[in-house]
C-alpha cells in the first residue's frame, strides 16, 4: 500500500547522540524525532536518567521512511550500536496524517 | 582555627545537604532533582568559581608561582593516571583499569567548589590560579587513559573508527561544555576586575552558597543511588577509592610545600590531586573505551571517593596543612 512505511526506533547512550545523528543525516532521510533524557534498563544495566554527564541517560530516535531508506539508516546505525550498545527496532507503520 | 571551628565550618551549609540527599535515598524517599536543573546548577557553579578565579588572577597577576602551579597540575594530571593504572591492573583488565585511572587523574569540580566554600567560611583566601589548574587538570588524563587502552589492549589495528574516535575525543575533552564555561568565565573575570565583580556579585556571590547547597543535595541523591554498587565493587576497589585520594593528597601536600604555597593554595591544590572525576571523564570514556564498564568506574569515583573526600578527606587535608603551616 502507498501509505505503508517503516518506523525505525533507536535507543542508546546520550553521549552518542551527536554521532548517531550525523550518521543518520548522512543517509539523506528527510527527518527524525529525538527524545532526550530517556531512562530504562538493559543489558548494560539501569539508566535512571540521573547524573549530569549523560552517562546514566539514554536518548530515543525515531525515523519514519520507506524500505530503501530503512536499509540505509539501519546500516548507518549498526556499527554504533554494535560498538557501544543500544537497540534498533524496525516495525511496519501506516501513515494516517502527514502534513 | 581549631578543630571545633573546623567542624563548625564543615557542618554549616552547604555540606550537610549532601547527607540529606544521601539519607533521603537510603530511606527510599522519592526526592529527585530534575536532571536539567542539576545541569544548570553545575554550569552556574563553574561560571561563578571561574569568574571569581579570573578576578583574583587579575589582582595577583601571572607570577612565577602561578605558572609553576599550572605546570605541576598538568604534570600530575598525566602522572596520576599512570601509577593508578599500574595499581589497578593487578585486579582489573586494561579497559576498566584505563577508564578508572583516567577518573583519578582528572578532578571533581564539586569537591573543589565545596573545599573553596570551607576556606571562604574560614576567611582564608586562595589564588585564581587554582581555578585555572582545575581547568587544566580536566582533560590530560582522558588522553592518557585512552593511550593506555589503545597501546595495551588487543583490538583490530585496521579499525579506522579509532582515528575518528580520537578526533572526536580531543574535541570533547578540551571543548566540553563544563570546560568552556569554566575557562570562559575565568577570562571574563580576568578582563573585568573589581568592577565586574560588583556587577556579578548578586549572581556569583550572594546566591552561591544556596546554589551549592542545592547541588550537594542532588549529589547526595546521585551518590546514594550508586551506593549499592559498592557491594559489587569488592574490597580492592573500595580500598582503592579510599586510599588513592589519601596518597594523591599526600603528594599534593608535599608539592605545595616544595612550591612554598600558602595555606589556602596548598589546600586547594591538594583537593585537586585527591579528587576523581565522575562527570567529564565517564562521558568521554563511554565513547573512547566502550568495553570499559561504567558500572565500575563511575561508582568508585562517585559513591566511594567523592563521599570519602566530602566526609573525611577535606577536614583531614585541611587539618594536616594547617598543622604544617602553624
Amino acid at each position: 500500500m502507498e501509505n505503508d512505511i517503516k518506523k525505525i526506533e533507536v535507543i542508546t547512550d546520550s553521549v552518542l547522540q551527536r554521532r548517531l545523528i550525523q550518521a543518520v543525516d548522512a543517509t539523506g532521510v528527510s527527518g527524525y524525532t529525538i527524545i532526550k533524557d530517556v531512562a530504562g534498563k538493559g543489558l548494560k544495566g539501569a539508566k535512571d536518567g540521573h547524573g549530569i554527564s549523560g552517562g546514566f541517560k539514554n536518548f530515543y530516535l525515531m525515523v519514519i521512511c520507506d524500505e530503501i531508506e530503512t536499509k540505509k539508516v539501519v546500516e548507518a546505525v549498526r556499527p554504533i550500536i554494535s560498538k557501544y550498545g543500544g537497540i534498533c527496532l524496525v516495525s511496519d507503520a501506516h501513515w494516517v496524517i502527514h502534513n | 582555627m581549631n578543630v571545633d571551628q573546623l567542624l563548625h565550618n564543615f557542618f554549616a551549609p552547604p555540606v550537610p545537604f549532601f547527607f540529606i540527599g544521601l539519607l533521603a535515598v537510603l530511606a527510599k524517599s522519592d526526592l529527585e532533582i530534575p536532571s536539567q536543573i542539576s545541569k544548570f546548577i553545575s554550569l552556574y557553579l563553574l561560571m561563578a568559581i571561574g569568574f571569581k578565579g579570573g578576578v583574583e588572577l587579575h589582582e595577583s597577576g601571572i607570577t612565577g608561582q602561578v605558572i609553576a602551579v599550572m605546570l605541576v597540575s598538568i604534570v600530575m594530571a598525566i602522572v596520576i593516571p599512570l601509577y593508578c593504572f599500574a595499581i589497578l591492573r593487578r585486579k582489573l583488565d586494561v579497559p576498566n583499569a584505563a577508564a578508572l585511572a583516567a577518573s583519578f587523574g582528572s578532578v571533581s569540580a564539586v569537591t573543589f567548589i565545596t573545599a573553596s566554600n570551607i576556606l571562604d567560611s574560614a576567611g582564608i583566601k586562595f589564588g585564581g590560579e587554582m581555578m585555572a589548574a582545575m581547568a587544566l587538570m580536566e582533560s590530560p588524563s582522558i588522553i592518557i587513559g585512552v593511550i593506555l587502552y589503545r597501546k595495551l589492549s588487543k583490538h583490530d589495528e585496521n579499525d579506522k573508527s579509532h582515528h575518528m574516535d580520537m578526533k572526536e575525543l580531543m574535541r570533547e575533552s578540551f571543548l566540553n561544555g563544563s570546560i568552556v564555561v569554566l575557562i570562559g568565565s575565568l577570562l571574563v573575570g580576568l578582563v573585568s576586575n573589581e568592577h565586574g565583580m560588583k556587577i556579578m556579585q548578586p549572581f556569583t556571590g550572594d546566591i552561591f552558597k544556596g546554589m551549592l547547597s542545592f547541588f550537594l543535595l542532588d549529589m547526595g541523591v546521585v551518590a546514594g543511588r550508586r551506593i549499592g554498587a559498592i557491594k559489587e565493587a569488592g574490597f580492592f576497589l573500595v580500598g582503592f577509592g579510599i586510599l588513592m585520594p589519601l596518597i594523591n593528597a599526600g603528594l599534593g601536600i608535599l608539592i605545595s610545600l616544595l612550591l612554598n604555597l600558602d595555606q589556602g593554595n596548598a589546600f586547594m591544590l591538594t583537593v585537586l590531586f585527591a579528587s576523581a572525576s565522575y562527570i567529564a571523564v565517564p562521558a568521554a570514556m563511554r565513547i573512547a573505551i566502550p568495553d570499559a564498564n561504567p558500572g565500575i568506574y563511575v561508582p568508585v569515583a562517585l559513591a566511594i571517593t567523592f563521599p570519602f573526600n566530602i566526609i573525611a578527606g577535606l577536614p583531614l587535608y585541611y587539618w594536616i596543612i594547617q598543622t604544617i603551616h602553624a
